[in-house]
């Protein structure tokens, strides 16, 4: 029977469905009769779960409605060809360039802040998803024990180790 | 006359901001997590400041039951290290190491194992935000006995008040 060193790099894979029919024979057995390596896969599984939620949750809190829409319209914007400038419009933008320019100025800044009188629910969406103040690992070291680093929901980071987990030398 | 006195009063207050920045209030609570069902199912209530975090973890780990063993509150200087004492004669170190231009604290910590070797079990070096928490976990709370349940401790940047 092979051991504890040989099953590990493959827990992975098998939670994955992605281990050969032999491969898959023979860790399985390992597994059914191994606590710590029945205890490692629970491990992987519950940090893929956790995974998957987490970037489930963050997506449900995209505004992807109408996104297809939105994406041809800008499509069918750029493929149209710029219409050229009539010589009297040229000379009128010449003529009066200061005065368009503040006029469109003072006509974005009356867009924005229609924008944001109108939209603010959308915008503080996207500040909240910008805002994860999770705690961030930036190295961990396990020794010679096995481990992992999982993201959860309510901004929980979790450091995972066990006694029960030591990798053979 | 007055000028004088009011930039030394400003001096002043800018010396006890500085102070203040120096100095890191970190809490570190011990915890069973555990299945035994001689324990009383649930949630320890003085483990309510950390309750979302524990209730999140639950929902992947699903233990039966979460006691408060044991907690601490450090107010630390920078790069000055804290020592917790954990069940089974095992220690926990942490070391407020950086404040980061974005506001979060930079820390290292080191579980160390057994008496008498104290060979270091695990270290890492993350950053946090104020009110933030970190989970350390996985060991058993007594080496010798696996029922004991495991041992779980949150690490808490406390807010300034």
């Amino acid at each position: 029977m092979k051991g504890c060193e040989e099953v590990v790099p493959l827990l992975g894979p098998l939670a994955d469905g992605a281990l050969s029919t032999d491969d898959r024979t023979w860790v399985e057995d390992h597994v059914r009769g191994c606590a710590s390596c029945r205890d490692r896969e629970a491990l992987i599984v519950a940090q893929g779960q956790a995974l998957r939620d987490a970037l489930a949750a963050r997506a449900a809190k995209l505004p992807l409605d109408g996104l297809a829409d939105r994406v041809l319209a800008r499509t069918r914007e750029q493929r149209a060809a710029p219409s050229p400038i009539p010589v009297w419009g040229r000379e009128m933008w010449w003529a009066h360039r200061g005065a368009f320019l503040s006029a469109g100025g003072l006509a974005a800044a009356a867009c924005m802040a229609l924008a944001v009188f109108l939209f603010p629910s959308r915008a503080d969406d996207e500040l909240a998803l910008l805002a994860d103040n999770s705690p961030q690992v930036e190295e961990v070291e396990f020794g010679t024990h096995d481990g992992a680093v999982l993201q959860l929901p309510q901004q929980t980071t979790v450091i995972w180790m066990s006694d029960d987990r030591r990798i053979p030398q | 006359m007055t000028a004088l006195l009011v930039s030394a009063a400003l001096l002043i207050a800018q010396a006890d901001a500085g102070v203040a920045e120096r100095r890191v209030k970190i809490t570190v609570r011990a915890i069973a997590a555990s299945n035994d069902p001689a324990e009383p199912a649930g949630m320890d209530p003085k483990l309510r400041p950390i309750a979302p975090h524990i209730d999140a973890f639950g929902e992947q780990f699903r233990f039966r039951s979460y006691r408060l063993i044991d907690e601490h509150t450090f107010d630390l200087d920078w790069k000055n290290a804290a020592q917790v004492e954990l069940p089974g004669s095992r220690s926990l170190q942490v070391t407020p190491r950086q404040l980061d231009s974005d506001g979060k604290i930079k820390v290292h910590l080191e579980l160390l194992g057994e008496h008498p070797a104290h060979s270091r079990k695990l270290h890492t070096d993350y950053a946090i935000q104020r009110g933030g928490t970190i989970l350390v976990g996985g060991i058993r709370v007594d080496p010798q006995n696996e029922k004991a349940g495991k041992l779980l401790i949150a690490i808490t940047q406390e807010m300034e008040k």
